[in-house]
């Protein structure tokens, strides 16, 4: 692998990792193990989609498309990809305080998780402080659907709350 | 609601700056793009590869091994050959187009790719396979007529069943193929019904 491409691959992991994961807690209803396989899954897509990084669209857009379109495509994969072996994980599970920060915002997570599959990775992106046009411009729809749609899974949400 | 949201968003920074980092996970990611790249490979041309060997076993079998002579038998090898040539042209074609979802696209782009993936595949594990599944199996008993000259019969018996039991194998799996694909084709037309919805 070229310098280059690890150095770049490096600085986008460390700033974005932690939104790509707290991404996938949320999709995956807070389950760590299987958070941390598909935020794995998201960084080797990343790593394979790097030579087609033209800046074209913002950096943050790009890495919030590659984040989105592996969570809705990887839950239609095999089913034994949603398995972890304890080795891959061994690092998180032997970092108690790992969980403990989690749990902070597990009913949340799991909240997030009773909504449709595309809904939760909507209201993340809002949670993320990301701009209604960004959203369109990840999910390729007009800002105006997307608030709309924003709109409806907030009340959604906040039922869920209420609920629990 | 734009207060109550607003804490949640306050919630939701706090958990982001708890997940922290560590050069463990980074040395575990790179590890594992190179595992995958490999596995991928694999994945993608190990079918094509297999298919390619079955064709050029077969095809030295019968111009080195057993070349057969009556022209029925001739037909039957060309249906053989020829509908693992037409299997092995469509895998490739197959890897081709799964290649053109680029998850850098935008979600609605990504899903239209990959309902045309499968739909694709749809079409292919349907009507084609089994017009190949035919094509084989018209070939194969094309040719018994002349091997149950040189075969003692019961050799010919025991070959003609393991090729239905085989059969029956290979059509249970395309079976749960077609399924799992049908499947994610319809979760696939659903979310792109779920992206574009305007209310």
């Amino acid at each position: 692998m070229s310098k280059k491409k690890q150095q770049l691959f490096e600085s986008i992991y460390h700033e974005c990792y932690p939104m790509i994961l707290q991404i996938c807690l949320g999709y995956m209803k807070g389950n760590l193990e299987q958070a941390n396989d598909l935020s794995q899954e998201v960084c080797i897509n990343i790593w394979n989609a790097l030579h087609s990084f033209k800046g074209e669209s913002k950096y943050k857009t790009w890495i919030y498309r590659i984040t989105v379109n592996t969570c809705l495509q990887y839950i239609r994969k095999e089913k034994k990809k949603t398995k972890v072996s304890i080795e891959k994980i061994a690092h998180v599970l032997a970092d108690t305080s790992y969980d403990s920060r989690i749990d902070q915002n597990k009913n949340l997570y799991r909240a997030i998780g009773k909504l449709e599959e595309l809904d939760r990775l909507l209201i993340m992106m809002v949670l993320d402080g990301q701009e209604y046009e960004d959203i369109a411009e990840v999910i390729g729809i007009k800002p105006t659907n997307v608030r709309v749609k924003i709109h409806r899974i907030k009340k959604r949400l906040k039922k869920i709350l209420d609920h629990e | 609601m734009s207060n109550e949201f607003e804490v949640l968003q306050n919630q939701w920074k706090k958990g982001k700056i708890g997940i922290e980092n560590t050069e463990r996970i980074m040395e575990q990611t790179l590890v594992d793009i190179q595992v995958k790249k490999r596995w991928s490979v694999h994945f993608y041309y190990g079918n094509s590869i297999i298919l390619l060997c079955t064709l050029i076993g077969i095809s030295a079998f019968f111009y080195f091994v057993a070349p057969v002579e009556r022209v029925v038998s001739r037909i039957g090898v060309g249906l053989m050959t020829g509908g693992l040539l037409i299997r092995i042209i469509i895998e490739i074609i197959s890897i081709k187009k799964s290649k053109r979802i680029r998850l850098i696209h935008t979600t609605l782009k990504t899903t239209n790719d990959t309902m045309s993936f499968y739909r694709f595949r749809k079409t292919i594990h349907g009507p084609v396979t089994i017009a190949i599944i035919i094509m084989y199996t018209i070939g194969f008993y094309m040719i018994t007529p002349e091997f149950s000259v040189y075969l003692k019969n019961w050799y010919l018996v025991f070959i003609c069943t393991s090729y239905i039991v085989g059969a029956f194998i290979l059509i249970k799996v395309i079976r749960k193929n077609i399924k799992k694909e049908i499947q994610i084709l319809l979760d696939m037309v659903k979310l792109r019904k779920h992206i574009i919805e305007k209310t």
